[in-house]
């Protein structure tokens, strides 16, 4: 569980860390989209200049994002392979079959790592830097507007929040429930795949029911304390733009408008 | 008795099932009335029936026979709203009652839900968590908070509505016998300020006794009712209050103790007499 750095939240104040929730997550979405139209390698010169300089100035050590790389890495290994073996083009330098080794290929596969490190760095300054109760705010305001399709964005919403709430709970219930099975002779992570899922079952059982229980004690307190799904409800989380804001949306064009401008001339 | 004649809850011949399949009653045939400014403390032993009447109080579960009156309202299906701002209720169990993802956030809830704007619900957050002692606590996680303290933030959360009446279900039972104390105060004063409505359920017999009015609680059944002194003369099963206890041990030993039920600081002035 440690080792997921993807949605864990390192407090902190820095300039990034003190950006509205809603700005990081339209940047990271454009950056994402912008990712995919970079071809050249001015526009990831571009870009790597960005994301270190968003990396630098969150405060976070690099290795803890070298760390969230991690587990993605054979991913990430297996899409360059296909990449560098299977597409052909430029300069040949090899062939057998249907593999290729050519120019196009190894830039082709460059691009796709670069591509996913660049994904994973910049989502995980966003989760890093967020708390996931700000990210749900984010998420909500920004689909608000689909309620004329009724959704019921805001009950989603409410129900996100709540599920963020519980989730260090469900961690820290699951560990007591495997320490008292331990404790009862029970070992985990031994014989054959069927055998260790079978371990988990007492593990998973009494996991479930107390989150019923739960649920019931949580649904009771919501609506004891005037929870009603369909009224309007006013917000204690409010959103403060800054200017620092307008400034990274802003820059986050020039970059856009630079990425298409290479793409277009080079 | 402080208690002015203006019932605040009434509660008629209430009985509720959790099983309908089975016919014995987890309440049966209860009937008291709660007046306003009072504080009024129920006790009874485990499984007694104490959180389901709190819970049919808040109109979370509905009465299988009997009714609810809060402020002379009818406690219905339909104004069990407008009635929720009325009464305010701490739970037992402080983790399943925290829903914010911080302490502030917790306390904001019911503001929020009863669509209070934001600026008053910043002073307010911040004069509840005042009062609980919690305030330099606000951007903590649950995750962070020993159960007294969530116990803490949660009477916070019902403070933060100024209810006319709040119910609490063995609120301070995680609270070290300081906080303890310090919190009771900090009712008793809001309770005299606001002429507040306090209904405690409670195994703490001291607390109990320092209530103005008690209610004994026997597999769904009231079994005594009055002031302290009348009920913890009446029960001799209700295990009695410190200086209730003593004064009995003296006066079977034949020592010239008042001979009816004495408080603590009745108990004082009386060792105090016999040093002079
Ligand atoms: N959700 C439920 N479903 C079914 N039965 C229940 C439920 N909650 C309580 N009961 C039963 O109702 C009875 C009264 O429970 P209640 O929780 O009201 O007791 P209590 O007086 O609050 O006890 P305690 O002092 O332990 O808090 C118990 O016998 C219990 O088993
Ligand atoms: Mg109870």
């Amino acid at each position: 569980m440690n080792k997921l750095l993807l949605g864990r939240y390192i407090p902190g104040d820095s300039v990034v860390h003190r950006l509205d929730s809603r700005t990081k997550l339209i940047s990271a979405v454009c950056f994402i989209v912008i990712i995919f139209l970079a071809n050249h390698w001015q526009s990831f010169l571009l870009l790597w200049t960005f994301t270190f300089l968003t990396l630098y100035l969150t405060g976070i050590p690099l290795n803890i994002y070298i760390r969230g790389v991690k587990p993605f890495i054979w991913l990430i290994l297996f899409a360059v392979l296909m990449q560098i073996l299977f597409t052909g083009g430029g300069e040949i330098f090899f062939q057998w079959g249907p593999v290729t080794i050519s120019e196009l290929g190894m830039i082709n596969g460059l691009n796709a790592f670069f591509r996913f490190t660049l994904i994973i760095f910049i989502s995980t300054v966003v989760t890093l830097t967020t708390k996931p109760v700000e990210l749900t705010d984010a998420i909500y305001f920004l689909v608000k507007p689909l309620k004329v399709f009724r959704l019921p964005v805001e009950e989603i919403s409410i129900m996100l929040t709540i599920a963020l709430r519980f989730i260090p709970n469900l961690f820290e219930e699951t560990r007591k429930i495997i320490d008292a099975q331990k404790a009862r002779g029970t070992e985990f992570g031994k014989g054959s795949v069927f055998q260790q899922m079978k371990t988990l079952v007492p593990v998973f059982l009494p996991l479930f029911v107390n989150s019923l229980n739960r649920a019931e004690d949580l649904a009771n307190a919501m609506e004891a304390r005037g929870f009603r799904p369909d009224m309007k409800r006013s917000s204690f989380r409010q959103f403060h733009w800054k200017w620092q804001d307008s400034f990274t949306i802003g820059i986050l064009v020039l970059l856009t408008a630079s990425i298409i401008l290479i793409g277009l001339y080079e | 008795m402080k208690e002015s004649p203006l019932p605040i809850i009434e509660v008629k011949n209430l009985s509720y099932r959790y099983d309908l399949r089975k016919n014995t009653d987890i309440l049966s045939s209860v009937t008291f009335s709660v007046f306003k400014g009072e504080w009024l403390a129920i006790v009874g032993n485990n499984g007694s029936g104490k959180s389901t009447l709190a819970r049919l109080l808040a109109g979370l579960l509905t009465p299988l026979e009997g009714k609810v009156f809060i402020d002379g309202i009818e406690l219905t299906e339909k104004n069990k709203w407008q009635i929720r701002k009325k009464i305010g209720i701490v739970f037992q169990n402080p983790d399943n009652q925290f829903i914010g993802t911080t302490v502030e956030d917790d306390v904001a809830f019911g503001l929020e839900n009863f669509n209070i704007p934001y600026n008053e619900m910043k002073q307010r957050v911040q004069e509840a968590l005042q009062m609980v002692d919690m305030l330099k606590y606000r951007k903590t996680d649950p995750a962070n908070l020993s159960g007294g303290q969530k116990q803490r933030v949660a009477i916070a959360g019902v403070l933060a509505v100024k209810p006319e009446v709040i119910l609490l279900d063995e609120a301070f039972i995680m609270l070290d016998p300081k906080s303890r104390d310090d919190m009771l105060k900090t009712l008793k004063t809001l309770k005299e300020k606001y002429r507040l409505t306090i209904i405690s359920i409670t195994h703490d017999m001291n607390e109990a006794a320092s209530s103005d009015r008690m209610i004994v609680l026997k597999n769904g059944k009231i079994t005594a009712t009055g002031t302290p002194g009348e009920v913890f003369s009446q029960d001799p099963e209700l295990e009695p209050p410190l200086a209730e206890k003593v004064r009995r041990i003296l006066h079977n030993k034949g020592r010239n103790v008042p001979d009816h039920f004495i408080t603590e600081k009745e108990l004082i002035s009386w060792l105090q007499t016999l040093n002079s």
